[in-house]
């Protein structure tokens, strides 16, 4: 079936991410992958879920991704909004991922509060453009329509509805077009099997 | 050929020579780096941590439990309030582990010898804020005792050769020798004689240094004072582990504000510590902004009223204890006084009787200057309202000061509910400073408690119960129509004790300031407290005698006085032998 939202964020937790450990270690063999040796003061790479696990204990410090920075989401939010079609996202998990920086440690992301908005408004954004066009999509009855750039929670998000609605006027249109042919007055035999269906 | 066993063999020489060599008890039993001598020597085995009831162990408390979690050192959190309790709690848990924290409490006694003497194995890390620390903690043989502790210049522990020395052998058990065929030497002497003399001069050397020994330990043990608050050292334990983060250094401030209002520290100090704690909030927090959702500490002047954010101004002033009693607001004249002064500063009443958060903004921010000014500080002799402290604010909730959250905390230990013991209050506390979930029903206890003080202040003055007897001035509680049930142990005693006698003083003869106070609160059916107080405590901190003579005093009452806890100051008298007791003072005050 598809993801859900929470599935998605367990899957943003396997991004890779920079952290400064405070402590000394040496590597660490999991069945998902190896941990290599940690040693205070020097960056190191480590998957999200497990940096933000050593964060929670005090035990890190997050060296925020290049791309959550107030600077380059100004650039990616004037980009997006000038754009009609949808632009090319820094990570496939961008929302999720910031969402779980924030929060755990919003004081490790220089001008926080900038940042959290920035994104938003490049949500909000892209949300409206999609908006705009599944409208179309639907006002159309196209049958089919290519989209790219679009992250999997964006379409998490419009999926339930859009599969349902599509499946209603599916229907709708089923019911229309037994309608017309009944009322055409064909009644052979191969018809009437057939709007029986 | 070159064989392991003789190079293991010859380390081990090494280190057995090693060892012979450094006499065992000249290492001090202090803790020089918090990470090797204390973190590590836990790590790997069950902590028991057993504390005292008061605001600064749930603060301690606090800090290190959020880093013990973090490093994964299993605990078990247990509080007491006495030393019987101490002996009782130990007895039960000792089996489940051989590392002890002692926060709070016993520090002053010999902690091995009231628990029984344990194994080798059994380590005791003591932190303490009552001094003068006990020297047998101080300077023991068998390295269990372990201080946390940062001595100041002011303690004065006599040196290890004053107080232990081995006692010279007995001259008499040489009497039985005979002297027949012992040469004579040049002195006219025999060697025997030679022998006694020398013993003699040894004897009479000894004799000396136990007379000076008995009063260096006299003199060290007469002072009863505190030093620095515990949770600062917990809040460098976790700085050693680089752990630290704003929430251990506002607990840590909250047991500073604590120490600074019960008066266990005088101002100075006060300072000295939060420009301390100052620099640990400027190293934490970032150059550049704190996002909205992080705490933020400022270290700004406040007033010192009580509760004034969660109350209302005018309710805060009439129930501060230091406004009460200099401005006497307990008669009609000192009421009109603090009227007369509000509508010096420009302060509408209607507005001033509002809740705080009602009150117009651009009062709200004229208030701390308005406190300060010149009017208040001459006219009315208020120079302490203003003072240095910590305000919190975190998300978009309103802001809030170390001083409500200190009282908020001291209520939620002291609370009189019947139906929860004295531990159950204690974690109740620790969980009530959690920042992010502060509740208001620590507020609106702490008011209740205010507000049983002012009422046990004013039936003082009204009914005029202090009296005169001898060198001292004392002052007996009734409980006939109000209760204060929140003043029964020492954690909470000091704010009562203190305010009486400063409102005391103020109602009384000017003679009085020079006076030691005894405050005699009715604890239950059986009991009653005795609170030493000493003379100027509601000024400054100072030491206190009356541990000494309440020790004295208990020598000869016997079972009638129970001294169980770990703040000297203050004892349990049995009801019937008030007068005994009161006699017994005189006569040890002559």
């Amino acid at each position: 079936m598809s993801p859900t939202p929470e599935e998605l964020e367990f899957f943003a937790g396997q991004e890779e991410l920079e952290i400064m450990p405070r402590f000394d270690c040496p590597t660490m063999w999991l069945i998902s992958g190896d941990l290599g040796p940690f040693k205070a003061g020097i960056p190191n790479k480590v998957p999200l879920w497990i940096a933000l696990h050593l964060r929670a204990q005090n035990k890190c410090k997050i060296i925020p991704p290049p791309w959550l920075s107030k600077a380059y989401l100004e650039q990616l939010k004037e980009l997006e909004i000038k754009s009609p079609l949808f632009t090319k996202m820094p990570s496939e998990h961008y929302m999720a991922m910031a969402k779980m920086i924030f929060e755990v440690c919003p004081q490790d992301i220089p001008d926080a509060d900038c940042v959290k908005l920035l994104i938003k408004d490049i949500w909000d954004s892209r949300m409206s453009k999609l908006r705009t066009a599944v409208l179309t999509f639907i006002d159309k009855g196209a049958s089919w329509a290519k989209v790219d750039n679009l992250t999997q929670l964006e379409m998490c998000s419009i999926r339930p509805f859009f599969t349902h609605s599509l499946e209603q006027l599916h229907r709708f249109r089923k019911t229309i077009q037994v309608a017309r042919l009944y009322s055409a007055g064909n009644s052979s035999e191969e018809v009437r099997r057939r709007l029986r269906m | 050929m070159f064989d392991v066993r003789d190079m293991v063999y010859g380390q081990w020489l090494l280190e057995e020579q090693g060892r012979s060599s450094v006499p065992p008890t000249s290492t001090k039993m202090l803790v020089e780096h918090y990470r090797r001598d204390f973190i590590e020597r836990i790590v790997g085995h069950r902590l028991i941590i057993i504390t005292n009831q008061d605001v600064d162990a749930v603060c301690t408390v606090k800090i290190l439990t959020t880093l013990f979690k973090t490093e994964g050192i299993q605990y078990i959190l247990l509080s007491c309030s006495g030393l019987t309790e101490l002996k009782a709690k130990y007895d039960e848990y000792n089996s489940q582990s051989d590392r002890c924290l002692l926060i709070n409490c016993g520090g002053t006694i010999d902690v091995l010898d009231l628990l029984g003497n344990p194994p080798r194995e059994k380590l005791f890390f003591i932190l303490d804020y009552h001094r003068p620390l006990n020297i047998l903690n101080y300077y023991n043989t068998t390295g269990q005792v372990v201080i946390i502790s940062v001595l100041e210049s002011e303690e004065n522990i006599p040196e290890f050769d004053e107080i232990f020395r081995e006692e010279p052998p007995d001259s008499s058990e040489e009497e039985d020798d005979h002297d027949d065929d012992e040469a004579l030497d040049a002195n006219g002497m025999n060697e025997r004689q030679r022998r006694k003399t020398e013993r003699r001069a040894q004897r009479q050397l000894y004799t000396t240094w136990v007379k000076k020994r008995e009063h260096l330990l006299f003199t060290y043990r007469e002072h009863f004072y505190y030093s620095r608050p515990s949770a600062l050292y917990g809040l460098e334990i976790v700085w050693g582990m680089s752990r630290d983060d704003m929430e251990s250094v506002w607990s840590a401030i909250v047991s500073l504000t604590d120490s600074l209002v019960l008066g266990r520290l005088p101002r100075p100090k006060y300072c000295e510590y939060a420009s301390t704690v100052n620099d640990h909030i400027l190293r934490i927090s970032n150059a550049n902004q704190l996002p909205r959702d992080c705490l933020k500490i400022r270290f700004e002047r406040d007033l010192f009223l009580f509760l004034y954010r969660h109350w209302s101004v005018y309710d805060s002033l009439k129930t501060t204890p230091y406004v009460v009693s200099t401005l006497k607001t307990w008669s009609q004249d000192g009421h009109r006084k603090l009227k007369q002064m509000l509508a010096h500063l420009g302060l509408p009443l209607s507005e001033v009787k509002q809740k705080y958060a009602n009150m117009s903004l651009d009062l709200r921010r004229q208030l701390v200057e308005m406190f300060s000014s010149q009017v208040v500080v001459e006219n009315y002799k208020l120079p302490d309202l203003v003072f240095g402290s910590f305000v919190a604010e975190i998300g978009f909730r309103p802001k809030f000061n170390a001083l409500d959250v200190q009282l908020a905390t001291l209520a939620l230990l002291e609370e009189p509910d019947p139906n929860k013991t004295e531990e159950e209050r204690f974690l109740l506390a620790v969980l009530g400073l959690d920042v992010r979930n502060f509740e208001k029903g620590g507020i609106e206890k702490a008011k209740g408690m205010m507000k049983q003080v002012n009422n046990q202040v004013q039936m003082m003055v009204e009914m005029k119960l202090v009296q005169e007897v001898g060198p001292f001035l004392f002052v007996q509680l009734t409980d006939s129509m109000i209760d204060f049930n929140y003043f029964k142990r020492p954690a909470g005693i000091p704010l009562l004790a203190n305010f009486l006698q400063h409102a005391g003083i103020r109602a009384g003869k000017k003679g009085w300031r020079q006076s030691p106070w005894l405050i005699m609160i009715p604890y239950d059916q059986e009991y009653f407290v005795a609170v030493g107080v000493q003379p100027g405590a509601f000024e400054q901190a100072d030491k206190n005698i009356f541990p000494e003579v309440f020790r004295c005093i208990k020598g000869k009452m016997g079972e009638d006085v129970v001294g169980d806890w770990f703040d000297g100051w203050a004892i349990l008298v049995k009801n019937q032998k008030r007068q005994v007791f009161a006699d017994l003072l005189l006569a040890l005050s002559e």
